[in-house]
């Protein structure tokens, strides 16, 4: 009888707990979000001392990613708004790595963030958001690199050298700015595949299957891109006299 | 291959106006993107069509009246009205009888002069340059029209004065050391009119040459080597102008809820704007450069509406922009406090701002207090290195 009695209180407390975080959930996203995006207004949550719970007001860094999502689906342009200044940097960062002349980074950032908005209805899982995001940037920047390539095959536009010291930050160490140095010497000599795989491989770190993910490819073709774009750049090495 | 830490990692330039500025058009693209609907094909094929049609009227032979305006010249039209355009994507629709000479049209700075009769400008989207036409009244007293953004029309009066009409966007006009600031359907006239009422608001009929010039016609759509085409550079409100605004004396905002002259004595009895209203006006202000306008708006919204989603954001708005424009750290610090109690997205850099804050006040113990929240919530975040070295 004991027994049964702690098991319900344990029980009990769980589901008190639960109620606690769900309540606590509700009235953060009460705060941010707009009460149309609401089915009815929630009371005011009161502390509790059972169980030793209280409800935090403010417990985090506001709504998360899906609940933004879910709010700038219905349009909502404060939602649109706090998803563009939560991942513009991150956008931006990415955006420059890809496509490092200043004079493309608006552009391309601009041009992910409509096509985002633009398709959030297509986003199957809201959480996953920025990653999703990040795959929209890297599509953009490929079509951006194929135009801008075509437009200098056919002499609209003549080929510039990536500016080595604007992109290879201050605070690098030694290695790591020679590394960054030498895969940027190289880039405009790559198809568009190549380059991008190369720099999601060499300055984001993503690992294989994310470079896929990202770039819309399969395992196979991204590790194709990823030889040939290794090749140029130890060939490039080997012309500098330097190691591989 | 090496493994790249955070500080390795290549990074742009990112100043907060650059933020504004990429969100500004993101905001506008956006919202000018129809919801996906069903019917969408359909629509999308009739418009193919028309554009196929519109391809074929404009690969004929160009109008005689098809001209690209060159620096430092001028064009005079007789009875027929006429359009131009500029190498840097604006078009001008020159009414009969006019005169407009472009002066400079260097990087960041394009000079037009209306020197008789009317014209309606169509401003090319070019954040970072100012569009100005200068014109003067029979009186002498010179007009200029800074360019917001976008449509409008600058006219010689036959008694002698300017006015200028805005069909869309925002300008500012100067002239005798007063600035009005002009929203799509405002107009102003100079002050050589003895007709105070009589500029046109959104519901008064069209001015017969503004109806004129309104619409596409044979003249006006012939085509032109280096001209924006309408998908191009006819489109919807510009951000051209970024220069300073502040500082003007006499200035006052004119638009289609609003007097519409300078001159008139009406005072609208004050009733209180709706959180959205203010909300974009706030944002308009910013994009126009007037910062002291848009921090008021900011803070009118949280004051009147306090309850508000949107007043979480307009806090963090009024604190970057009393922070990072207005030199006021105290009233920035209470933005922000009431930007934080709202809880929102920006807390991280709601935080980080405030212990800035702090530390640029000298109150020491508070911004360590700030900054020890800050890096306990943060811990890996973005403005990490900046505030862990506050307040040591």
């Amino acid at each position: 009888m004991t027994a049964v009695s702690s098991t319900l209180e344990a029980s009990i407390k769980a589901s008190h707990e639960a109620l606690v975080r769900h309540i606590t959930l509700l009235w953060d996203a009460l705060l941010v979000l707009p009460w149309s995006t609401m089915a009815k207004p929630v009371t005011e949550p009161r502390a509790t001392s059972e169980g030793g719970a209280q409800v935090v007001p403010f417990p985090g860094a506001g709504p998360s990613d899906a609940q933004l999502v879910e709010a700038a689906r219905e349009r909502q342009s404060w939602a649109l708004e706090a998803l563009f200044r939560r991942h513009a940097r991150f956008v931006n960062g990415l955006a420059f790595r890809l496509m490092p002349r200043d004079g493309e980074l608006d552009d391309l950032v601009q041009d992910s963030f409509v096509e985002a908005f633009a398709s959030l209805e297509r986003l199957a899982d809201p959480s996953a958001f920025k990653g999703w995001l990040g795959s929209i940037v890297v599509r953009t920047a490929h079509k951006r690199i194929r135009r801008r390539r075509l437009m200098e095959r056919v002499g609209l536009r003549r080929r510039e050298p990536i500016d080595l010291d604007a992109v290879v930050p201050s605070t690098s160490s030694p290695e790591a700015a020679l590394e960054l140095r030498r895969v940027y010497a190289v880039l405009e000599s790559m198809g568009a595949e190549e380059r991008i795989a190369l720099v999601l491989r060499r300055v984001e770190g993503l690992e294989l299957a994310e470079i896929a993910e990202r770039m819309s490819l399969s395992l196979a073709t991204v590790k194709r891109r990823l030889v040939a774009a290794e090749a140029i750049l130890t060939s490039s090495r080997a012309e500098e006299g330097g190691a591989p | 291959m090496i493994d790249l830490g955070r500080s390795d990692l290549p990074q742009p330039s990112l100043e907060p106006a650059r933020l504004e500025r990429q969100w500004s058009n993101v905001r506008e693209r956006t919202s000018r993107r129809e919801p996906t609907f069903a019917w969408r094909w359909p629509v999308l094929g009739a418009v193919a069509i028309a554009a196929s049609a519109l391809l074929v009227w404009r690969l004929v032979p160009a109008s005689e009246d098809a001209t690209l305006l060159a620096e430092g010249s001028a064009i005079e039209t007789t009875h027929r009205a006429m359009r131009v355009g500029l190498e840097e994507g604006s078009a001008i629709e020159v009414a009969p009888e006019s005169r407009v000479a472009l002066g400079s049209t260097t990087g960041e700075d394009v000079t037009v002069s209306l020197d008789r009769g009317s014209a309606r400008f169509d401003v090319a989207r070019r954040p970072s340059r100012a569009f100005r036409v200068q014109t003067t009244t029979a009186g002498g007293e010179e007009v200029e029209v800074r360019v917001v953004g976008t449509a409008f029309r600058v006219s010689h009066d036959d008694d002698g004065s300017v006015s200028v009409e805005v069909e869309r966007g925002v300008v500012e006009v100067r002239s005798g050391g007063e600035l009005a600031r002009l929203t799509a359907g405002g107009s102003w006239r100079s002050h050589g009119s003895t007709e105070a009422s009589a500029e046109a608001t959104p519901t008064d009929p069209p001015h017969p040459a503004q109806e004129a010039l309104a619409g596409p016609s044979e003249g006006f759509v012939a085509a032109s080597e280096g001209f924006a085409g309408p998908s191009e550079g006819f489109t919807g409100p510009s951000e051209g102008f970024t220069g300073p605004s502040e500082g003007f004396a006499g200035r006052s905002e004119v638009g289609p809820d609003q007097a519409p002259s300078r001159r008139s004595a009406h005072t609208p009895a004050r009733t209180v704007p709706e959180a959205r209203t203010l909300f974009e006006q706030a944002r308009e202000a910013r994009q126009a450069g007037s910062i002291a306008e848009s921090a008021r708006l900011y803070a009118q919204l949280v004051a009147e509406h306090d309850e508000d989603p949107r007043a979480d954001v307009a806090a963090f708005e009024l604190a970057r922009l009393r922070m990072d424009h207005l030199d006021d750290p105290r009233g920035a610090l209470r933005a922000l406090d009431r930007a934080l109690a709202g809880g929102g997205a920006f807390r991280e850099d709601a935080m980080a701002r405030r212990a800035v804050l702090l530390d640029r006040l000298g109150r020491d113990a508070e911004c360590r207090t700030a900054r020890d929240a800050y890096l306990a919530a943060f811990g890996s975040g973005v403005h990490r290195a900046a505030v862990g070295a506050l307040c040591p």
